[in-house]
């Protein structure tokens, strides 16, 4: 301890710090020059060898397991385009809905309830003048009803009914035909509308 | 008014979440089981990354679509990896304790790194003693460069370290292990 605290200052500078060992002094050359990603023949081929043994595929329990957890996660393609999953079955059957997941189909019950009594009521060109033989309303209950094709079908959108699945929504109008009598016994012939929405898994890019 | 509902299709998701863990799911376990060096740890590693990476897909938090998922995945399981020895001090324990060590060696022994296929038993076995040995600065890199295809960048950026310093790691680490994988060689317990 004496003698370092006596030291001179010229003796520190007669030290010299050690050389760089040849591996090092290698790696900074290879820095300097901007090769150091760059692999020798033999370390090429060593690479190549390594790469030909595989890893160990995972236990088949495991992998499930993974799996289930990723079940309700979108799967990206890329930037732009998800595939979604549909929601699992302890979910689609839980009692326990929320509101924001049970209000799309009741927005389309609504709808399409408004559809049908708007379409009844509004007077049709065409459909009612060939269809419909008296303006007089039956009194009477029993009324036949015919039913006839699809008269329209269009897309009325995609709604999300939570767990990231997203559904479309397709509107099908069919007339139906109802024949009915009058308090003078006279048949009396109706065109009337009824919607059907379906809705159908969706894949959404 | 009537609402019925079509049958649902085979979800795309599923089976494209299936596949893509079946091709990197064993890169990343193999980068777990390097980090925890513990067959069921890692499989606890591996699982809590995964979960994390579902929340960020889910608020939309991880940019740059499928890319990002790796880098994110190695990152948080080498980060995993790291909060779990810092916590669990009951594995220095069992280490300390010699038939708990054999039983743990067993056991590892039953669930080897690699694949049997494009590779002998010993080969496997060897590799994998020498991985270990490695020092886990060259191990890790090693192990995400040459089957988790990552670039030095990405490995830097995991690793938290300059991709000119996840390089010559990679280079030291490539020869050390080869030096290692030649004296098992020279023994007589390697056919390469």
């Amino acid at each position: 301890m004496s003698e370092i605290s006596n030291i001179t200052t010229e003796q520190l500078r007669d030290l010299s710090p050690c050389v760089l060992d040849a591996d090092f002094l290698d790696r900074l050359t290879a820095c300097a020059e901007g090769c150091i990603a760059d692999l020798s023949p033999e370390q090429l081929s060593f690479e190549a060898e390594l790469l030909r043994i595989r890893p160990q595929a995972l236990p088949s329990n495991f992998q499930a397991q993974l799996l289930s957890s990723l079940v309700d996660t979108p799967f990206a393609l890329d930037d732009k385009i998800l595939l979604f999953n549909r929601p699992s079955s302890a979910k689609q059957t839980s009692a326990k809905r929320s509101i924001s997941q049970r209000f799309p189909l009741r927005a389309v019950a609504a709808v399409a309830i408004f559809g049908a009594l708007a379409a009844f009521l509004i007077p049709q060109e065409g459909t009612q003048n060939q269809k419909i033989t008296s303006q007089s309303t039956p009194n009477t209950p029993s009324a036949n009803i015919a039913p006839a094709g699809i008269s329209q079908t269009s897309d009325a959108g995609v709604i999300w009914r939570g767990g990231n699945q997203p559904h479309r929504v397709m509107r099908r109008t069919y007339m139906d035909e109802v024949i009915s009598t009058n308090a003078k016994g006279e048949a009396i012939r109706q065109a009337k509308p009824h919607v059907e929405y379906t809705i159908i898994p969706e894949k959404i890019d | 008014m009537k609402v019925t509902e079509a049958p649902a299709p085979v979800s795309p998701a599923a089976s494209a979440w299936r596949e893509w863990l079946a091709e990197y799911a064993p890169r990343l376990f193999l980068f777990a089981r390097n980090q925890t060096r513990n067959y069921e740890d890692a499989q606890d590693v591996l699982q809590d990354a995964i979960v994390k990476l579902v929340e960020k897909i889910r608020t939309g938090e991880l940019i740059g679509g499928q890319d990002a998922w790796q880098p994110y995945l190695y990152t948080t399981i080498r980060r995993l990896s790291i909060d779990l020895y810092r916590r669990d001090d009951r594995r220095r324990r069992r280490e300390d304790h010699v038939s708990a060590d054999e039983e743990t060696k067993q056991f590892e022994a039953f669930h080897p790194w690699f694949d049997q296929d494009g590779s002998d038993d010993e080969t496997r076995s060897q590799l994998e003693a020498a991985l270990q040995a490695l020092p886990e600065k060259f191990s890790e890199v090693i192990v995400m460069k040459v089957w988790g295809e990552r670039t030095f960048a990405e490995i830097g950026e995991a690793l938290n370290i300059s991709q000119n310093t996840a390089a010559s790691r990679y280079r030291y680490g490539l020869d050390a292990l080869k030096k290692e994988l030649n004296n098992a060689r020279r023994r007589g317990d390697l056919i390469i």
